[in-house]
């Protein structure tokens, strides 16, 4: 193998002292490659690129994850206590959907869901414009994007199984969360359907 | 050491290299690996029940349904890709200390296993976000960015280590590197811990083990059967990089001899 890695104006590692002093021509030939073996030179460039890549990559993802954390990331009983502070701001509120509480409406002709989102018991309303994802169901955590309104929403005159206290979470970001449990945390359920005993009282 | 090089480098004359990367051992841990597999793609695809569970309101059902399904791929992918690049860090740290080849050729080898590992990791969780997060990503979830961040740094790692450079220099600037990079291994498994409440990514599924049963069963096993093919892929890897090296050193011996015999034929040539 002719192709030795590291600085041409240095012997290679299996040279002696001696073979230097012989006067020992050890440039590394070009001849007699490995094939399909790139040239050290183009092999530099390509791996140069590829680091100067992931140092972009890397800084590119940390502003990101810095810019949209900086979005105020809220759970509900914190959103409803802060309220008055965050008014008109934009901010994330963690909650998850309670039971009876989902309903389809529209706002301003658009597709929209309200429903009512507790954390730690304190609850609060929402209108989320837009489809929610599929898992959207009572139940299952949710992180909304919005801004509190003051107000009732526009067609609709309460919130059903609602705080309904003239302020609500108008949300246009939905994402479920999913939380770890894997377990049946409403046991008792499918036998309270059955025996007829779950209303659809909130 | 021995199940690396199939003996212990100690006793091994430096001309015997290993023919090839295969051995008795490895033979076993691949079969060992493949039944697994099997096993693994049985109780993950067939015999495991989808995640679903009775909502609060009756009739309704809640749960990741068959996107449960990824996550005996993504978690075991996640844990062996901290093991591999913590043992990239470990033997980079004893290659600084020790300047001993070998450390160097494992800490390569586990450096390329983690990055596959941790792609692993990244592709099953989007394939796992979209239906059950309702997004492929999410930038602002410190879990996943931080992971995102874990592959490039290790991704350059292994780009730094292809720039021609004498062996010695490379060794040492990647060996820095290596060590430096597992700083972020607690920080992405600590994440969702540090910032609970504040993350999209759940929190650690097994450190509460809110699973049971064979979901439980399948996720054990695959943890197990991860760990056997990473192995494996690792034992690999760092033979055909001492074949590597000694096909290296080899080729040069040869350049030399001939270069040698070249001056030597001059001189004889040209003496009267």
């Amino acid at each position: 193998m002719s192709e030795t890695p590291g600085d041409p104006e240095l012997p290679p590692a299996g040279a002696t002292e001696s073979d230097a002093a012989a006067g020992l021509d050890l440039t590394p030939r070009r001849t007699g490659s490995r094939p399909g073996r790139r040239a050290p030179t183009v092999r530099r460039i390509i791996s140069l690129l590829v680091v100067a890549g992931a140092v972009g990559g890397i800084t590119f993802a940390l502003v990101r994850l810095v810019t949209d954390a900086s979005l105020f990331f809220l759970n509900a009983d914190e959103a409803v206590e802060r309220r008055d502070e965050l008014a008109g701001q934009r901010f994330r509120m963690q909650g998850t959907p309670l039971a009876h509480s989902v309903a389809e409406t529209r706002v301003d002709f658009e597709q929209a869901v309200s429903f009512t989102v507790a954390f730690e018991g304190v609850a609060a309303d929402v209108v989320h414009v837009g489809s929610p994802p599929d898992l959207f169901t009572p139940g299952v955590p949710v992180v909304l994007e919005g801004r509190w309104v003051e107000g009732q929403p526009p067609d609709l005159d309460t919130f059903a199984c609602g705080v309904n206290d003239g302020y609500y979470f108008a949300s246009d970001h939905m994402l479920v969360k999913h939380d770890n449990e894997y377990r049946d945390t409403y046991p008792d359920r499918l036998e309270a359907a059955g025996a007829g005993g779950a209303s659809a009282a909130c | 050491m021995s199940i690396l090089l199939g003996r212990s480098p100690d006793r091994r004359p430096p001309e015997a290299a290993p023919a090839h990367t295969g051995s008795r051992t490895t033979r076993i841990l691949g079969a060992l690996t493949l039944a697994g597999l099997v096993g693994l793609g049985l109780c993950a695809f067939i015999f495991s029940p989808p995640d679903s569970r009775p909502g609060p309101e009756a009739g309704t059902r809640i749960g990741q349904f068959d996107a449960v399904r990824l996550m005996y791929v993504h978690l075991p992918a996640a844990i062996w890709t901290y093991v591999a690049l913590g043992t990239c860090a470990m033997a980079s740290a004893v290659y600084l200390w020790r300047r001993s080849a070998w450390w160097d050729r494992l800490a390569h080898a586990c450096a390329e296993i983690g990055v596959v590992l941790c792609a692993v990791t990244l592709i099953t969780g989007m394939i796992w976000g979209r239906p059950v997060w309702g997004t492929w990503w999410e930038w602002g979830d410190v879990r996943v960015v931080t992971t995102l961040v874990l592959f490039l740094v290790y991704a350059g790692y292994l780009a730094m280590r292809s720039v021609p450079a004498a062996p010695e220099a490379r060794a040492r600037r990647a060996s820095i590197l290596g060590l430096g990079g597992a700083v972020l291994i607690p920080i992405v498994n600590r994440s969702v811990e540090w910032w609970e409440n504040r993350t999209l990514h759940q929190q650690s599924t097994l450190e509460e083990l809110r699973i049971e049963d064979l979901t439980l069963f399948t996720l054990v096993l695959g943890i197990l059967v991860m760990g056997l093919l990473s192995l494996w892929l690792a034992v690999h890897r760092f033979r055909v990089a001492w074949l590597e090296a000694e096909a290296e050193s080899a080729g040069l011996e040869a350049a030399l001899a001939e270069r040698r015999a070249e001056a030597g034929a001059g001189a004889e040539g040209s003496s009267p």
